[in-house]
């Protein structure tokens, strides 16, 4: 019990700092956060910029004479109530364009995870079976390259193949914009079509490092004398290599991956962009991309709090799966 | 009597960056059925090389280079793996040494017994199962509901080394093989254990081999002894014998630095020099740098393990076939 009183405490001051930093560093930007929604203001109802700022601001909640530390404190009380902040650009709140967006991305990370985890896993553990062989050799290197191919060249080559030249994939979206959102199969059929690019383009390099690390946890614990031990009574090598092998050198790996998930939410930006594909990440990209501080500040906070939840879920996995963890 | 393990010129090495280990070289013993017997040597002499060559569960970088180990006449080493699987465990029985570290450490105690009765299709069910390993437990004094849930971290190295017994006496294998089976136990356990042993070699029928460093366990519970060094086997003998008249040189500086501590301390005569090195091991015998009775042949090639009279057998130019003393070196003979 008190693991877990020592970890939620812990994780309240990681948010505290964090969510202060994200405030300082947008606040730190160079421009008035207002600047871009006064530009459309302006711009559609044709009046002064200065005009259209003082709208902008109280759109936004801001006042521009307040401290820097009254505003820190709204900032803070907002997000307490679930607020993320006004997205000047879409001109709508960006708890809105969270929750229009984070299934998406949501989405296909988890098929990238479980597509890339499992396959990874398996020949991680593959290899290291067949260690000296020319197998091990093949899938390690092959594996060493795979991984260190950033994914946004994968999605340029993954959309220009499949999506350009052979068009088997779509170009982009979330799905056909002439068909109307349903559970019929034929729509749900074209979600998964236009998720498989991005997914791809994520799913490959991070299949490449599972099954690296899989493969290196693998032939640490083959050396292990509860290895040998287990052979020594006799029991079967499928046995050995499932129960022994396989569960002791994934365990590390099983934590890890609500990080690996966690990470990817802020991590596809330039993928998601690349397919105009509408998750967190794609509106990521476009609030840098106008300036739109409101939705970059609240987008950031958002993935910040995601990497944070997910290093405190990967912590409690460990801490449920290994009893090494668990009885400390 | 029959001799239910024969070892005939076994050879392993391990592979290192620097070379090959020579850790056990050209063994040949006999083990008859019901008996007990002891390996003894200094650390690092090969003693659980040899178990684990024979036995097949030697180390990744262990390789046996010839040899044959037949038990009931019948060579191990050259079994198909799912043969001698078969075999493992519910005939030949090995606790290792490393204790600490053979169980798995993401698994309750009970999972390594059913996972031990499932590969042998021992037809038990559960409650038989939490039945028999209890029972075993209880032999090597531990509490079955301590233990039988608890993950291998939970216990203490003693309670894990008894742990490894009790699963070694789950199948009632025909040949137990203990490596250091008292070494991470307190004196009153040890003690326990050694009394277990001595029951068991009473009780059941079994084969014992097991390797100590403590020549006096080995008195206590040996019918026979084989001493290594550095890689051989230099001298096989009944305990009896061993203890009365040692043959090796090495043996007898052994049995002498034992007998002193009982007897009067200042008279302790440790052997001079240092255990040799396995990786570049001396020519010829590989005693002969530390030996006070070393000649000309002793550094140029290695004496053959021989029978003297009574099955005693050593390894050393000291002997000859057949029991007599090799006449250029009786006179050297001063014991
Ligand atoms: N896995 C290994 N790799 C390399 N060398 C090894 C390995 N295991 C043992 N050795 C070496 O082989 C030799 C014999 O080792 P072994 O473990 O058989 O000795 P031992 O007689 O059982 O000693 P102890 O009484 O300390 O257990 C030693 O020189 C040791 O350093
Ligand atoms: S063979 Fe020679 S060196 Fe070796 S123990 Fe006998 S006498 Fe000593
Ligand atoms: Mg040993």
């Amino acid at each position: 019990m008190n693991y877990f009183i020592n970890k939620t405490l812990y994780l309240l001051i990681v948010f505290a700092i964090a969510i202060s930093g994200v405030f300082v560093l947008v606040n730190n930007m160079p421009g008035d956060p207002a600047y871009g929604l006064a530009v459309s203001i302006a711009q559609q109802r044709n009046m002064q910029i200065e005009q259209a700022l003082e709208i902008a601001h109280k759109m936004m909640g801001i006042d521009p004479h307040e401290s820097i530390f009254i505003r820190y404190g709204k900032f803070v009380s907002n997000l307490l109530k679930g607020n993320f902040g006004y997205s000047a650009f879409y001109n709508t709140s960006v708890n809105e364009i969270i929750a229009k967006s984070l299934p998406w991305s949501l989405f296909v990370i988890s098929l990238a995870t479980f597509l890339s985890f499992t396959i990874g896993i398996f020949l991680g553990a593959f290899a290291a079976q067949k260690r000296d062989t020319i197998i091990e050799g093949i899938i390690s290197t092959v594996s060493s390259i795979i991984q260190a191919i950033p994914p946004f060249i994968l999605a340029v080559l993954i959309l220009f193949v499949f999506s350009v030249r052979l068009k088997v994939l779509p170009l982009g979206g979330a799905y056909p914009v002439d068909i109307e959102p349903s559970f019929s199969l034929e729509f749900i059929s074209k979600i998964f079509l236009h998720a498989l690019g991005p997914m791809l383009a994520i799913a490959i390099p991070q299949m490449a490092s599972w099954t690296l690390s899989m493969r290196g946890n693998t032939s640490q614990i083959m050396e292990e004398d509860f290895i040998r031990f287990a052979e020594a009574r006799g029991l079967r090598d499928s046995v050995i290599a499932a129960k022994y092998v396989r569960n002791n050198a994934m365990l590390p790996l099983v934590a890890s991956l609500a990080i690996s998930v966690g990470y990817m939410l802020g991590g596809q930006t330039l993928v998601e962009s690349i397919f105009n594909y509408p998750g967190i990440g794609f509106y990521f990209g476009k609030a840098i991309a106008v300036r739109d501080f409101g939705l970059l500040t609240g987008l950031f906070t958002l993935i910040v709090i995601g990497v944070i939840l997910a290093t405190f879920i990967a912590d409690f996995v460990y801490a449920l799966i290994d009893p090494r963890v668990k009885l400390k | 009597m029959n001799p239910i393990i024969k070892v005939e010129d076994l050879k392993a090495v391990y592979l290192v960056r620097e070379g090959t280990i020579k850790a056990a070289d050209r063994i040949s013993f006999e083990v008859q059925e019901n008996s007990v017997t002891a390996i003894v040597g200094e650390s690092a002499s090969g003693k659980s090389t040899i178990i684990e060559a024979m036995t097949k569960t030697l180390p990744p970088n262990g390789r046996i280079l010839s040899g044959k180990v037949l038990y009931n006449g019948k060579d191990i080493l050259t079994l198909s793996n799912e043969e001698l699987r078969k075999i493992k465990w519910k005939e030949i029985a090995l606790v290792p040494q490393a204790a600490q570290q053979s169980l798995n450490p993401t698994m309750k105690i009970i999972d390594h017994f059913k996972d031990t009765v499932e590969a042998h299709r021992v037809n038990w069910n559960h409650n038989e199962l939490i039945k028999k390993a209890s029972e075993k437990l209880k032999m090597v004094r531990l509490n079955p509901e301590a233990v039988l849930y608890a993950y291998p971290l939970q216990l203490s190295g003693g309670m894990k080394q008894r742990v490894l017994i009790a699963l070694a006496l789950l199948l009632e294998p025909k040949v137990l093989i203990l490596d250091e089976p008292t070494s991470a136990l307190d004196v009153l356990t040890q003690a326990h254990i050694i009394q277990l042993l001595k029951e068991l070699k009473k009780m059941l029928n079994i084969t014992l081999i097991f390797v100590t460093h403590d020549i006096a366990v080995a008195a206590e519970l040996a019918d026979n002894v084989a001493v290594i060094y550095g890689g051989n086997l230099i001298e096989f003998n009944s305990t009896f014998q061993i203890f009365k008249n040692p043959l090796h040189p090495y043996t007898n500086g052994l049995i002498n630095s034992i007998m002193a501590v009982n007897a009067d301390m200042s008279k302790v005569k440790p052997i001079p020099g240092d255990p040799p090195s396995l990786l570049n091991p001396p020519s010829g015998c590989r005693f002969h740098p530390r030996c006070e009775h070393a000649m000309e042949i002793c550094k140029k090639e290695k004496p053959q393990l021989i029978e003297i009279e009574n099955g005693a057998q050593v390894a050393c130019y000291l002997y000859k076939e057949g029991g007599r003393w090799n006449e250029t070196s009786d006179k050297n003979r001063s014991y």
